[in-house]
Order: structure tokens, then sequence, then C-alpha cells
């Protein structure tokens, strides 16, 4: 009968079998989607994986490794311009009262896999349960604020991207402090919502996490690019712009947790072999302030 | 029957889809390539064709963001469907021609993916419907013009006939 059936009206009852077969797929839970996913993808997406990685990391990789080292460099003797001030604040807190500041501990995570729906921004990770990840981690890039880790298995997670129509995120303008909603409008385009009409807001304000919510304070998320009033006079209307590119990522870094700034865990072992000039996490402010005059 | 050509098509345009298709996006706005290469597929061979090539390129997408496991599946492969059954009453003889098809095609597939996506929320959907589809549809058709005169001429038939002037001519 099945086969009289698929002769006669073919496309028909493939159709039928093709819709049937969605709709499983749907009305499974979230664990069991990941899981055929996971199953089905790595082995179909193995071979183009493979391919590109090879090509890439060959092309790429020593440019790359050059530019890092020079950041790396920068970034030490910046740290070390920064380190008196550093201990400045952290003292002046202590006398005000206020709890220490701490500090994102980053995980780096390649992008193994990138979704092709218009509709939901969002990326494969190639770190899972096994790095310490879980749900609702914020994840970062060196420009800012990528997203958070929607759903993670042993080895794999996904990202959730800023841009995605789920998304809200409480952002605060640099300049001013005033505090809004970004929400994701199109692209690397975004709008601020709920800030009222007489707030200061100006177009070029940087933007960063306000630190209500799931995600850590003080990470850029991006500029203010344009600024208009709403038809009802009451709210601005503000257009955004991320620091990020998401469609260009390739590495990210996931916040695992916060840290003290003070924290010897920030820098692992072989990252002060790395850094053979970074100054010992032991040495008195004085010491540093002294290391500071010094470089031109 | 070959089947050589549509899975090296789907397979092209899912892995352009994801590499090359986010550099060339104009104010995030980018081509998508998988349904191009239903359409196509659909209306050369026909609808058994089209819902198969629906529902496994709709289906990979899935796999690279199983938040909606089968959503693409379902409305590729329901698009792949209408487009190989209707395309005795098309003839897309210019690439012009298939590329309106492809930007009709192109607001089905929303219209279908978004109805599940917003769980119905019109609000929701329309703005989606305005402010995304309407030009992904229009930049879809101009890269689907493009590809049915690439694949017209890598077939080497010049201008590649779709619908019912192919039909006619077998």
């Amino acid at each position: 009968m099945f086969g009289s059936l698929l002769g006669r009206h073919r496309d028909r009852t493939l159709l039928v079998l093709c819709l049937v077969l969605s709709c499983v797929l749907l009305s499974l839970d979230h664990g069991t989607q990941n899981d055929v996913a996971r199953t089905l993808g790595l082995s179909l997406y193995a071979p183009v994986q493979a391919l590109a990685r090879g090509a890439e990391e060959a092309v790429l990789l020593r440019r790359d490794n050059e530019q890092l080292r020079r950041l790396v460099a920068t970034l030490n003797l910046e740290r070390q311009r920064l380190l008196p001030m550093r201990d400045e604040v952290a003292a002046l807190r202590r006398t005000a009262g206020f709890a220490a500041e701490r500090f994102p501990y980053l995980k780096p995570c390649e992008i193994v896999g990138r979704t092709t729906d218009s509709f939901q921004g969002a990326l494969q990770l190639g770190c899972g349960q096994r790095d310490s990840l879980s749900t609702g981690m914020p994840v970062a890039a060196y420009a800012g604020l990528v997203g958070r880790v929607r759903q993670v298995t042993e080895t794999r997670s996904l990202l959730e991207t800023l841009a995605s129509a789920d998304m809200a995120l409480s952002v605060t303008d640099q300049r001013s402090s005033v505090i809004g909603i970004l929400r994701w409008a199109r692209g690397n385009q975004f709008t601020l919502d709920r800030v009222d009409a007489v707030e200061d807001v100006l177009v070029g304000d940087p933007l960063v996490t306000s630190g209500l919510g799931d995600y850590p304070r003080g990470i850029p998320v991006g500029v203010v690019t344009r600024v208009g009033v709403s038809l009802d006079g009451l709210f601005k209307q503000i257009d955004v712009r991320t620091h990020v590119d998401f469609g260009g990522l390739r590495d990210v870094f996931v916040v695992t947790r916060l840290v003290d700034w003070q924290e010897r865990t920030l820098y692992r072992t072989e990252d002060a072999q790395l850094l053979r000039t970074m100054p010992s996490e032991d040495a008195a402010p004085a010491q540093t302030s002294n290391q500071e005059v010094r470089i031109p | 029957m070959n089947v050589f050509g549509p899975i090296l098509l789907c397979y092209l345009a899912l892995a352009l889809q994801a590499t090359l298709v986010p550099y060339i996006g104009i104010a995030g706005i980018q081509p998508d390539l998988p349904l191009v290469a239903v359409t196509l597929i659909a209306l050369g061979r026909g609808g058994t064709a089209g819902v198969v090539a629906g529902f496994l390129v709709g289906l990979a997408q899935d796999l690279t963001n199983p938040g909606f496991l089968g959503l693409n599946a379902l409305a590729k492969c329901l698009l792949g469907y209408t487009a190989g059954t209707l395309r005795v009453r098309f003839d897309a003889g210019t690439a012009w021609t298939y590329g309106a098809l492809v930007a009709v095609a192109t607001v089905a597939h929303d219209v279908v993916y978004l109805t599940i996506y917003t769980r119905l929320v019109l609000s929701e959907m329309f703005l989606s419907l305005a402010t995304r589809t309407l030009p992904t549809a229009l930049y879809t058709a101009v890269a689907g013009a493009f590809v049915a005169v690439a694949t017209g001429a890598l077939s080497g038939r010049g201008s590649h006939r779709l619908g019912r002037s192919q039909l006619a001519r077998r």
C-alpha cells in the first residue's frame, strides 16, 4: 500500500513524511534536540569543517601569532602603568566601604560553527562542560560583548549573540551613566530602549554593560550612532552600533567566573613565562610605581 | 536520475552561506542561498526533488542552531513542494523572472518560519517581515538571478530555462 502510495503520489507522500518528521523534531525537548543536532551535525559537517580549518590555520596562524605577540607586549606595558592606579582605587573603595571590584576570568574558545539562520544569531563553540562552561555565562571578544552561552553539552556549546530577537541587555552610557535596554534591530544595528527624553545621551557615547542582570559591569558593547525623540515625546529613540562584528568572529572568551584583581589565577604559570617582563604579583605598589616612571 | 548536481548545489549553498555570505551583507541583510538552491532544484526537477532538497537543506541549517530543530526543514520542504508543484504554471525563462520567483519564495518561506518562531505574535511577525524579510527577499532575488545565470552557463544551456518552458523542451 505504501509502495503504491509512494508510486502514485510520491511528492505528496514525501511532503507529509517530511512535515511529520519536522514536527517531531520541533516537539523534542531542548536536550534531545541538542543531542540529535550534535550527532547528525558532526557527521555532516566534519569533512567541511576539517578542510576549512586546515586552510584557515595554514594561512592565518602565522599572522595571528605575530599580531597577538605585539598585542600582549603592548597590554603588558599598559598593565604596568595601571597597576598603581588599581591599588589606589582598591584602597579608596576599602575606605568608603564599597565591595572590592572583581574581574572576569576568561576562558578562550574557538568558534566551530555558525548558524545560517537569519532570525537567530547563534554560534557554536568548541568548548563545553568539560571546560567548566555552563548556561548563561557571558561571552566577549577582543572588541566587546558578544552574547551568552545558551546551551552546553560535554564538548560543545551554543552561543546566543546579541544579534538575536530574544536578547535584551542592560547597558549604561559610559559618559553620562544613563541606563537603557539594548535590543537588536538588524545586523550590527541595535536600539537603546527605556531612555527618557530628558536623559543625556549623545551621538558617539560609548556604551558598556551596566552590571544589572547576568553580565558583569564595564564590558564594552557599542557606540551611539543616532539620537532622536519618540513620536509621543516621552522617550529617546537611540540607534547603537556594536563594536563586535558577529559575522567575522573566530575566537571568543567566556567569562567563567569573577575573581579579585589581585588573584593569581588570572595569569597561569605558562602565561607568566610568555610574558617574561611581567612583574611578580608580590611586587609592592611602590616598586611598581618606580618601574612605571622608567617607561618612556 | 542524476542526483550529484543537486547535492553539490545544496552543499555549496550551505558552505557559502556560512562562510562568504556574512561578509557580503548590507546593513545586516544577507541573501539566503540555501533557499535559492531549493527553489532552483524544485523548479528544475519537480515537487519530489523539491521536498527532499528542502527538508535536507533545512535540517542542515537547523543542525547549526538546534534551538528550533526542524523549523527550517519544515519551512523549506513546504517551499520545495510548492515551487515544484507550481512549476508548470511558471515560465522562469530569464534570470530576472527567476529572481522575482525567488523573492516571492523568500517571503512565503519567512511567513511560515515566523508563524512558528514568533508563536503567532502578530506584532513581532509583521515587524520582522517588514524589516528583515522584504530586504532579504530583494537581496536574495538578485543573488538568485546570478545563480540561475551561473548554473545555466555551467550546464551549457546558455540562459537557464526553468519551469514550464523547460518541461516543454523535454
